[in-house]
């Protein structure tokens, strides 16, 4: 079919909606330009948004980069961020679950218990507590297992399994399946959407995690890389008594944005491939019909 | 008969053995130490660290050493441990107040029995009676208080380039510092035709890194309540004890701030920037003169004469006020603090905590601690400890991590630590640079200030002050005698009065105050 050829009035609004969002795209974009301009700021310039290519230097990144502590740090903020999304999806979608079904006797209750912890915190000390008589202090698991699922993430995904046709799960216990089985071979391959969304959410948590290691581990080879970044950069601060290495190889203010850049693209890098299930994710999730 | 005696006398030697052993092995003491690192760059010690070693082997202790983070995270962490009563045996508190907090909850132990138990690193770290008193509760010392060692390196630093291609002497007064900062700000003494430089830079500052920043502005301004004769919270004067900021010459001082301000020769982002933004902008080459601690200025030379190669600095006397008056600042004599815990006293550590404590003090446990690996990390020519650069503080660090229980701030440990070096074709002889701002400061002692405990609403109070310190000097509110009253007036609404009378009190009670 032809398009119909718009009027000037409509050319006139659309040129303003894309101007509009051209303005967007460049607000969004020149900070994260600046924060990679400033990494690659050689000694002796000024931070500027217009740094010629020639004058990038990535001593910054190199300081970083070859610190000793530095790749330790990233595989265990790998090893937490993986870890810590299977243990979190894993308890998430089993809680969900069955909170989505009606048919669970007290569900309301226990809908009620979880919203509870939702709106009042039990605080550090008490968390800190439960952690140490679990034994867990100084162990992954105090990290992976305090604040696992996500009481936002859980409703969220409750309500999605809530919006998936019934028809389908009972046509599914006519062929025998179980409760097992329908959430295996029914409910998870048509939740892709919300687990690789709610997934994401979880991974940007742990790769970002940094209280509760500085909390829970007091072993430094187990610290993720967050914690090992901000130690480094720690030294520039306090240079009234402490010897620091990085501030002699590249500018202070490159440092801190090159460090800014390294925790921020991994997960920059995994939005594109989770995007289009991203709106989809969290809209349906949100939505009752 | 031989052949049983001889089966005998080898149980019963075996025997022996194994009691023998068994007593060493139950002789050795676990010790739990928790620092804040001392090179964040660098991880924490290896396992094999022959520290580790050597304390297990002469002194009998199994050293289990952790580092605190950083930062407000590491008294939460510690705030924690006390909670779950597994604090570690022996551990360092940065914060004042979490360390009143852990006395009053007796998760401290008193030390005063393990003073004499090292009797050199007593005599020569905690035998100052007053020091003490900072740490003392009901006449049981429940902490050793370090002397500090790198106190008052801080300073006005001007660029003696452009004071020479400007014809300018250095300044010597509050006026005549006006004067150059003004020739600084206005006559382009980078000659790049740009309007685009400052006389002086400061920030709002209340890091107390070896000074005390006092009610207000902070350290980078003490130098003009200095100049006044007010630097510091409190004006110690026995007969009329009340804070500085109730003095006439406070309001007189804060206007001269604001004159500086108005002038517009002091950067106009000072009252907003932080301290790395602060060191960044003298590293470009922005201000004629700016507050630096010796230190900091080491870690930025690099930078500096990159941007300005031909560039000299010279570090300032405080200027004199109207009345000659001059100080750069107050400062405080305490240094580090360690805290033993109370389950580690109950539970017989103490000897053993004494006993590292010595060894950490001097000879072999000195140099170990302190600068590491010898003929690796660090060599001694001349008896000065000297760091091998070729390894990277990243790499040689981890060794080091424990270095402030033996720092003692002796002069050849000061040559090792501020070495000279040469950037930008020119010599820094930085222990020497520290010695002269340390000398050349008029610093004030006011070790006392810390024995006055903060007020239960001292954020409120601090918050007042400095809020409307910056509104003077910013030319927010006028100064006159009716804003000043007003402002003065308000300080009844924080409840000042109670805590002037309770500063009052604790000062005449320790001593401070006579």
């Amino acid at each position: 079919m032809a398009k119909k050829a718009m009027s000037r009035s409509d050319r006139l609004f659309e040129w303003g909606i894309d101007a509009f969002l051209v303005g967007v795209l460049v607000v969004t974009l020149v900070p994260m330009w600046y924060v990679a301009m400033v990494s690659l700021l050689p000694f002796g310039k000024s931070p500027s948004l217009l740094l010629p290519p020639w004058e990038w230097s990535f001593a910054a990144y190199a300081q970083l980069i070859f610190q000793p502590t530095i790749w330790r740090a990233a595989l265990n903020s790998l090893l937490l961020t993986f870890g810590g999304v299977l243990i979190s999806l894993t308890l998430t979608v089993l809680a969900a679950y069955p909170l989505s079904r009606r048919e669970l006797p007290g569900r309301g209750f226990i809908v009620g218990l979880i919203l509870f912890t939702f709106l009042f915190n039990a605080g550090l000390i008490p968390t800190f507590l439960v952690v140490k008589d679990l034994g867990l202090l100084n162990t992954y698991w105090s990290v992976l297992l305090n604040g696992a699922v996500s009481v936002y993430n859980l409703l969220v995904m409750k309500t999605f399994f809530q919006s998936l046709p019934e028809s389908l799960e009972e046509a599914a216990r006519i062929d025998g399946a179980n409760d097992w089985q329908v959430l295996r071979h029914v409910v998870l391959p048509l939740s892709r959407p919300i687990l690789l969304t709610i997934g994401l959410f979880y991974g940007v948590a742990n790769w970002n995690n940094f209280f509760e290691p500085i909390l829970f581990l007091s072993d430094r080879s187990l610290m993720p890389l967050p914690v090992v970044l901000r130690d480094i950069l720690t030294g520039l601060n306090v240079a009234e008594y402490v010897e620091g290495g990085a501030a002699q190889a590249a500018p202070a203010e490159a440092l801190k944005m090159a460090a800014v850049v390294l925790i921020t693209l991994p997960m920059l890098l995994v939005y594109p491939w989770i995007q289009r299930y991203f709106t989809k994710g969290v809209l349906i999730g949100s939505v009752k019909e | 008969m031989r052949i049983g005696f001889r089966l005998l006398f080898s149980l019963a030697l075996c025997g022996g053995l194994a009691a023998s052993g068994a007593q060493a092995q139950g002789n050795v003491t676990d010790l739990s130490i928790a620092l804040y690192a001392a090179n964040p760059e660098a991880p924490a010690p290896p396992a094999n660290w022959e520290v580790y070693r050597i304390v297990r082997e002469k002194l009998g202790i199994n050293l289990k050493f952790t580092m605190l983070p950083t930062g407000a995270d590491g008294d939460n962490r510690l705030g924690a441990l006390a909670a779950a009563n597994d604090l570690p045996d022996l551990f360092e508190v940065r914060s004042l107040a979490l360390f009143d907090r852990l006395v009053q909850q007796g998760q401290l132990a008193p030390v005063n029995s393990l003073l004499s138990q090292m009797p050199k690193r007593s005599a020569e770290r905690y035998s100052d009676a007053r020091r003490n008193l900072l740490v003392t509760t009901n006449g049981q010392i429940y902490g050793f208080q370090e002397p500090v060692t790198l106190s008052r390196q801080y300073g006005i630093w001007v660029r003696k380039d452009w004071l020479e291609k400007l014809g300018l002497k250095a300044p010597t007064t509050l006026e005549e510092f006006f004067e150059v900062a003004k020739a600084f700000t206005e006559r382009d003494p980078d000659g790049n035709g740009r309007n685009d430089t400052y006389g002086f830079a400061g920030v709002i500052d209340f890091d107390t890194a070896g000074i005390l920043p006092g009610l207000g502005l902070g350290n980078h301004f003490q130098w003009v309540y200095g100049a006044y004769g007010v630097a510091g919270t409190w004006n110690y004067n026995p007969k009329a004890f009340a804070a500085n900021v109730r003095e006439a010459n406070f309001r007189k001082a804060t206007e001269y701030i604001r004159r500086l301000v108005e002038a517009r020769v002091i950067d106009p982002d000072w009252a907003t920037m932080r301290r790395a933004d602060l060191r960044t902008r003298w590293q470009q080459g922005r201000y004629g003169m700016f507050f630096e601690s010796v230190g900091g200025l080491q870690a930025g030379l690099q930078n500096f004469h990159a941007n300005n190669p031909n560039a000299e600095l010279l570090l300032l006397p405080p200027p004199k006020g109207p009345e000659g008056k001059s100080s750069m600042g107050t400062y405080s004599s305490a240094g580090w603090l360690y805290a033993v815990s109370k389950r580690a006293m109950d539970t017989g550590k103490g000897t053993a905590i004494a006993r590292f404590l010595e060894w950490a003090h001097s000879g072999e446990g000195y140099f170990l601690l302190g600068w590491g690996r010898y003929k690796t990390d660090y060599t001694l020519p001349n008896n000065v400890p000297t760091i091998n650069t070729q390894i990277p503080i990243s790499v040689r660090g981890s060794y080091t991590q424990m270095r402030w229980l033996a720092f003692n701030g002796n002069p050849l440990e000061m040559r090792g630590r501020y070495p000279e070096i040469t950037v930008g074709g020119r010599k820094y002889v930085m222990h020497q640079l520290m010695a002269q701002a340390q000398r050349q400061g008029n610093w004030i002692d006011r070790t006392g200030d810390l024995v006055v405990k903060a007020a239960t609403n001292q954020a409120d109070i601090e918050r007042y002050v400095s809020e409307n310190l910056v509104q003077f000097a910013l030319g927010q509110r006028p100064i006159n005698d009716s804003s000043w009253n007003q402002f003065l007036s308000g300080l009844r609404n924080v409840r000042f009065e109670q805590y002037e009378a309770a500063a009052e009190k604790v000062l005449k009670e320790s001593g401070y105050l006579k």
